[in-house]
């Protein structure tokens, strides 16, 4: 590198006024004046100096003096003009800004245009575009939804809708920002804010009810009621997200409210808890806990409950005998295989759920309701205890329709002869075998295993030929001889959430159901939340947010 | 130029008295008394006659028993004379500082420091009528402030030395005529004591014409102020009065240089031929070590021969020594002589006391407190490279560096106490501190950021509060002067009278002229139409809260206000 | 010697950027944690966020109060310069790591970050600069430029009139009409200058380089007069061209902070207007 330049030469018997607004127009060609601009930027040149008249005593001209002094070059050497002025008048200049000035008014041309902008971009009919943040969900835009909130809202737009403050100009804004509560300027109150003690982000929900008018906001025991945006965001996109976990612990982790909550919970009736279902389908009604569902917890992996049907000692009700381990063990078979779960649970029309087990399409297969072992084509109808006598006591006709039947298959005329003596022989047979009709029909309704005094029917056909108690309940009846209770199989059982066996189907059935050592149908095969939890938490690969079961209003009251 | 011209008297030599009541008959008396009865006024000039220099340059002022009448360590422009009673001296260490009564300068009050954000004159230099001069004159002269009385004189006098001294003697007049601090607290013995109080312009006066005065005032130097000068190094604090008499009867003054040094200065930096070999010598490296030089005032030059040159290794100011480390030395082994290791070379003005290397050896060394002898040397004789001369002198010249040490020393910023001092690399060039400046000095800058440069460092032309301010020499009011308290050089604008004497004085460009004007921005002028020139320069913010608004200003961290006077500062600023 | 310790300034570096992560650390640290569980931290950070910029914006305030005790210059810059890194944090944090999509919020944003990087740049540019001016020498007030650049003009200009008299010959007086009469008048190249390559001189040394095999001796020191002050010139456009450039940098941070503050007002006044309903029925 060179070496440094030595500083150039100027005038250092003045000082530099970095701190002045104006500079002399001269300044920029290097011959600023002694004077000066004004504060206000004004040139003040003037005559170098103001001539001075001298006169000797009894002189009557005298003689114009130059006082320029001698910091700024001592008098001219013209010397003033004959009338008194002075003869070295300075150039008047335009003061020129200063670059600091200059940056100032910059500054203050910025902010202008910045007010100026904002004016503009909210104060014309894209003021809406322009401050919203995000854009709101898919059935919250567009005009079909302004046209609601028009008819329905009287709002002026669609923010209206929702936004008080949309309804108003921007005063309006302003002045909804300075009635918020807790305000802009409680400074006390922004910890609850942050925290959401306080819910700040609160939409009108009345607002919303307009629409959503079949709405509860969530448990009859919930003692503070929240407005729909408290847990439902907008403008997060077109898909509004799912209620934040964050919202459900700001209650269900709150001692306090809970406490309060199982409070109010007592005097309400159990039943307005429980969801209804659509119509048909059957639910699984576990008893309410004492203290409601108020459980402290934080996340579905930290503290949630077990299921209702877990409740220890909680017994199916239903009267119909199954014996899930004996139809998944060796001796029963299926077209010479052992049963799967799927040879019976399918999945109903929507995929989710299992359909419900119906006698025709699982249990048919197998119990074909026979009677007679020399004629198992014979078979009794299912559902209907009048139906069953009415067939048992038409034995003889049952028996002649057989033969004719048979006989057409081999191609030869029925003789009425031959019937007849088909059904007197098979008639005499059943009689000796079961004695009379009346006892062949108690044997059918109330025996479970009517076969097991004939020694000579195989082991592995004997169910083939089971009684109707061999699965229902059968009660004797004075004046219809017999009622079977009818079964219940509920369709639902977990009725606070949804579940949904699609998503699950890489698991095993029987790695969440454990229906192998079931050999009652007392037992409620459901999985515990802590099996449901082993993936269900953060990093055990499924979601573990509350709505992913606990979706919608699944939750409502009535 | 506005039609409305403020017309004021132009300012004159006498025109403010120390005293405007100085009666004729007080005069009179005055000049019955020796040593002006001794005076021949036909030796005085006709501008500047003897009674006209004691009746505007003198007053008499009576104080009462226990009344303070100088402080140790205040800088004051006036000798006293004791007309009649006595005053007692305080001998060192001296009165504490809440004894003396010490306070701050004056500040602004805090509202006035913030009513400079809407209450500074927005037109450059204005000067308010008190400050043009009109109306009542407050010149400044010691005495105007309120006066401070001791509590308690007898116990003081348990406690502390004291001299008495009585009608007829001077003092004052060293700290006066050498622009140095007041040695000591001196103050009034007896009630209404009358004190002739002369400021320095008057005293100056009377010893250009009075030879008798002048060998006078050499006599009671001597006598009075000796002991007191000695006992302000560490060395002498352990004689006892016996022995420091006898130390002070050997002992030699040196005055080196030019009283008017920074004349010379200018010629000499003008001609560009200003080089350490040119200055006068006050002892020389390898000669026999005579004696032990103490620096008193102004400053000397500590060089060691380097290849064909001269190598400044450091500059010795007020209370340095040269030559102690050899006489101790040899002192300690006699077998083995060292001579002088340095060079000892006078800049500017040098005021020195030369002790005899005889009496150091007989009266202070045997005596002398173990830690304030000093090392003793390792070096052989002949060898004198061995002794690393730039890690000598606490290396300090080793990190500033010879160009930066150079710089220093050839541009005499050693004398500064608050030198403005920059370092280009970090600057900016943003000006706030220039800014800051004028927010708080009604407007206007009191510096130019600009200067001389070296090694990336600036000197700026601000005010660097001289030790040795040679911008006092010659101002003819007193306008410019020391502040009470913290000794910082400042002008009283009421008294300056534009007559540029300081501004043409300062080797530094720090004072800088400027027009008055009044508060429309028009220009001052006099009855000749010329404009009121008022010297400026920098006052240190002593007026603010939080010192020099510039060094506070700074957003980078490159300015500051520094004592040059020693290096160690300076060494640490450069390398952080 | 005892002498007062004097903090360095890769002390002081070492001991900010320390802070700094601390402090970002305490950002990250105090925001994971709080986040899962307030679900408005928007407002805590916001308020933090703003009360930073205000304290930012203070600096403007402080260096127009010099006379007030209010601390020094420089440790308000410090100040200033590592809470602003940490504002860039606290932005992220409010922001959520995310970029707004709204207009109005994407210009906010957009104006916060270009104050963060204006002054990132005016902090480093402030750094590098005056080591540049002060290895070029040839110091200089730059209020005082005009002057000097004028009477350098002025010097050259004589120099080439006086040679068509003292060498009989116009060959100089040509050139400086041609090739330098322009580069004395005008500021210079101030883009050359400011990244520092390819000066304007390297060409006009090369010209007069061309000129002076075909000069007679009394003119080639005349042309050695030119320039040397050609030199000058350059040096001078040089100060002014890096002085005008920390001058002009804050010409883009002072004035987008005012903006910035104007939007961030509105945004306050949004975020309350618009999402004040009815909390509690």
């Amino acid at each position: 590198m060179a070496a440094p330049l030595p500083s150039p030469e100027f005038d250092r018997t003045r000082y530099e006024r970095p701190n002045d607004a104006w500079v002399c127009g001269q300044a920029c060609d290097g011959k600023p004046c002694r004077a000066g601009p004004t504060p206000g930027g004004a040139c003040r040149a003037a005559p170098e100096c103001q001539p001075i008249l001298d006169k000797g005593p009894g002189e009557e001209k005298g003689r114009w003096r130059c006082t320029r002094p001698k910091e700024h070059g001592g008098p001219c050497p013209d010397g003033p003009a004959p009338d008194g002025c002075c003869g070295c008048p300075v150039v008047r200049c335009a003061p020129q800004r200063s670059l600091r000035n200059i940056r100032g008014r910059f500054t203050l041309a910025v902010v202008t245009l910045t007010i100026a902008f904002l004016l503009l971009a909210i104060g014309g009919s894209w003021r809406w575009r322009f401050i919203t943040p995000r854009s709101v969900s898919q059935p919250h835009q567009g005009e079909a939804f302004a046209r609601l909130a028009r008819d329905r809202l009287a709002a002026v737009n669609d923010c209206g809708a929702c936004h008080e403050a949309a309804n108003t100009g921007i005063s309006g804004w302003t002045q909804t920002a300075l009635d918020a509560n807790p305000g802009m300027l409680s400074a006390h109150q922004f910890q609850q804010v942050a925290a959401g003690v306080i819910p700040m982000t609160t939409m009108d929900s009345e607002s919303c009810a307009v629409c959503h008018d079949r709405h509860e906001l969530h448990q009859p025991n919930v003692v503070q009621a929240h407005s729909c945006s408290v847990c439902h965001t907008e403008h997060r996109g077109s898909k509004m997200p799912a209620p934040a976990d964050l919202q459900c612990a700001q209650c269900h982790a709150d001692s306090a409210v809970m406490k309060a909550s199982s409070k109010r919970g007592r005097d309400i009736p159990s039943e307005q808890f429980d969801p209804p279902l659509p119509a048909g389908l059957v639910a699984f009604h576990t008893p309410r806990p004492p203290g409601g569902r108020t459980n402290l917890f934080t996340g579905f992996w930290q503290g949630h409950p077990d299921f209702g049907v877990r409740t220890p000692g909680l017994k199916d009700p239903d009267t119909l005998r199954f014996n899930h381990a004996l139809h998944l063990g060796d001796t029963v078979r299926l077209d010479g295989k052992s049963l799967t779960c799927a040879a019976c649970h399918v999945p109903d029309s929507t995929g989710a759920y299992m359909a419900r087990i119906r006698y025709n399409q699982q249990c048919a297969r197998c119990h074909d309701l026979q009677f007679d072992p020399v004629h198992p084509e014979l078979k009794l109808p299912h559902g209907d205890v009048a139906a069953v006598r009415a067939k048992l006591r038409g034995l003889p006709v049952l028996y002649t329709e057989l033969r004719a039947t048979e006989l057409a298959a081999a191609g030869r005329p029925p003789r009425r002869d031959e019937l007849d003596t088909f059904a007197q022989q098979n008639l005499a047979r059943m009689r000796q075998t079961f004695g009379s009709g009346e006892s062949l029909e108690k044997l059918v309704l109330f025996t479970a295993d009517p076969r097991q005094r004939q020694p000579g029917i195989s082991a592995e056909r004997r169910a083939h030929y089971a009684g109707c108690a061999y699965c229902h309940e059968v009660i004797l009846d004075r004046e219809r001889l017999a009622t079977i209770t009818h079964p219940v199989i509920p369709d639902r059982w977990l009725l606070k959430g949804r579940f949904d066996h699609r998503k699950h189907s890489q698991q095993n059935c029987e790695s969440c159901h454990a229906v192998r050592a079931s050999q009652t149908s007392a037992d409620i095969n459901l999985p515990s939340q802590v099996s449901c939890a082993v993936c269900h938490r953060p990093g055990g690969g499924a979601p573990a947010g509350c709505s992913t079961c606990h979706t919608d209003h699944l939750l409502r009251g009535n | 130029m506005d039609a409305t011209i403020l017309k004021v008297e132009r300012p004159g030599r006498w025109d403010s008295p120390l005293d405007p009541e100085f009666s004729d008959a007080d005069l009179d008396r005055l000049l019955q008394l020796a040593p002006f009865s001794e005076m021949n006024p036909e030796s005085f000039s006709r501008k500047q006659p003897l009674r006209a220099i004691l009746q505007n340059d003198s007053r008499i002022r009576r104080f009462k028993r226990g009344e303070l009448i100088v402080r140790a360590g205040d800088y004051g422009s006036s000798a006293f004379m004791i007309v009649s009673g006595t005053v007692r001296v305080v001998l060192p260490p001296g009165l504490p500082d809440r004894v003396l009564g010490r306070r701050d300068s004056a500040k602004k009050s805090i509202f006035r420091v913030i009513a400079q954000l809407w209450g500074n004159h927005r037109n450059p230099e204005v000067r308010t009528p008190e400050e043009l001069g009109m109306g009542n004159r407050n010149l400044v002269g010691e005495g105007t402030e309120a006066r401070v009385f001791l509590q308690d004189v007898p116990r003081l006098l348990d406690q502390n030395k004291t001299v008495t001294i009585g009608s007829g003697e001077f003092f004052g007049e060293i700290a006066a005529l050498s622009r140095m601090p007041r040695t000591a607290t001196i103050f009034c013995d007896t009630d209404g004591t009358e004190l002739l109080e002369i400021r320095w312009q008057g005293l100056r006066d009377l010893l250009k014409f009075d030879p008798a005065l002048r060998a006078h005032i050499d006599v009671l130097y001597r006598k009075n102020t000796l002991s007191n000068a000695l006992r302000s190094f560490p060395l002498f604090q352990h004689l006892s009065e016996d022995q420091l008499s006898r130390v002070a009867a050997q002992t030699q003054f040196g005055t080196f240089g030019d009283y008017d040094w920074s004349g010379d200065y200018k010629k000499l930096a003008q001609s560009g031929t200003n080089s350490p070999e040119k200055e006068t010598l006050i002892a020389q490296e390898g000669d026999y070590p005579d004696g032990v030089v103490f620096v008193r005032s102004g400053f000397a030059r500590l060089t060691k021969r380097f290849a064909s040159g001269q190598r400044t290794l450091n500059y010795l100011g007020a209370g340095r020594s040269f030559g102690l480390k050899e006489i101790a030395h040899n002192w300690r082994n006699p077998e083995n002589p060292r001579p002088f290791q340095f060079s000892l070379r006078v800049i500017g003005y040098t005021h020195t006391l030369f002790v005899p290397t005889q009496v150091m050896e007989e009266i202070v060394l045997p005596g002398a407190p173990k830690h304030l002898l000093p090392e003793p040397l390792t070096a052989p004789v002949d060898d004198s490279d061995a002794v690393d001369p730039l890690k000598d002198q606490g290396g300090f010249a080793e990190r500033i560096g010879p160009e930066l040490m150079e710089f220093l020393t050839g541009r005499r910023f050693f004398n500064g106490t608050a030198t403005m001092v920059i370092n280009l690399e970090r600057c900016t060039r943003c000006d706030d501190c220039v800014r800051a400046c004028a927010s708080t000095h009604d407007n206007n800058p009191r510096f130019l950021r600009h200067g001389p440069v070296s090694a990336g460092i600036q000197v700026a032309q601000a005010c660097m509060h001289c030790v040795d301010p040679v911008c006092m020499i010659g101002c003819p009011t007193g306008a410019i002067h020391r502040d009470a308290a913290g000794g910082s050089v400042v002008i009283n604008q009421a008294t300056c009278i534009g007559c540029t004497s300081c501004a043409n004085n300062c080797p530094y460009e720090a004072i800088r002229m400027v027009e008055a004007r009044d508060t429309g921005g028009a220009f001052v002028v006099d009855a000749e139409l010329k404009p009121i020139l008022k010297a400026t320069k920098c006052d240190l913010c002593l007026d603010q809260y939080g010192g020099p608004a510039c060094e506070r200003a700074c957003p980078h961290d490159a300015l500051t206000r520094m004592n040059l006077t020693r290096l160690d500062h300076l060494a640490e600023w450069l390398h952080r | 010697m005892v002498a007062p310790l004097m903090q360095t300034f890769v002390q002081r570096r070492v001991i900010g950027i320390f802070l700094l992560i601390a402090a970002i650390l305490a950002v990250a640290w105090g925001h994971a944690r709080l986040a899962p569980v307030m679900r408005h931290i928007a407002y805590l950070t916001g308020w933090i966020l703003l009360a930073v910029c205000l304290f930012l914006t203070a600096y403007n305030a402080r260096k127009k109060l010099p006379f007030l005790p209010l601390g020094n210059s420089r440790t308000w810059l410090q100040i200033h310069a590592y809470v602003g890194y940490l504002s860039v944090a606290l932005f992220f944090a409010h922001t959520g790591w995310r970029w707004p999509e709204g207009w109005f919020e994407g210009i906010l944003a957009a104006l916060y970050l270009a104050v963060a990087a204006s002054g990132v740049f005016g902090l480093l540019w402030s750094r590098v600069v005056p080591r540049r001016l002060t290895a070029q020498g040839g110091e200089v007030l730059y209020e005082r430029i005009p002057t000097v650049r004028r009477q350098l003009a002025e010097r050259a200009e004589a120099l080439a009139l006086n040679s068509v008299e003292s060498t009989q010959s116009v060959a100089i007086a040509d050139f400086y009409n041609h090739d330098l009469a322009a580069f004395f008048v005008g500021p210079g190249d101030l883009w050359r200058h400011l990244i520092d390559v390819e000066r304007p001189t390297d060409r006009l040394q090369n010209r007069m380089d061309d000129l002076n095999r075909f000069l007679t001796p009394d003119q080639r020191v005349v042309l050695a007069q030119i320039a040397e002050l050609v030199r000058q010139k350059d040096g001078l456009d040089y100060q002014h061209a890096l002085q005008l450039s920390l001058r002009l940098w804050l010409f883009v941070h002072i004035p987008l902070t005012y903006s910035l503050l104007i939007f961030t007002a509105l945004h306050v006044v949004l975020v309350f207007g618009f999402s004040a309903g009815v909390g509690f029925h």
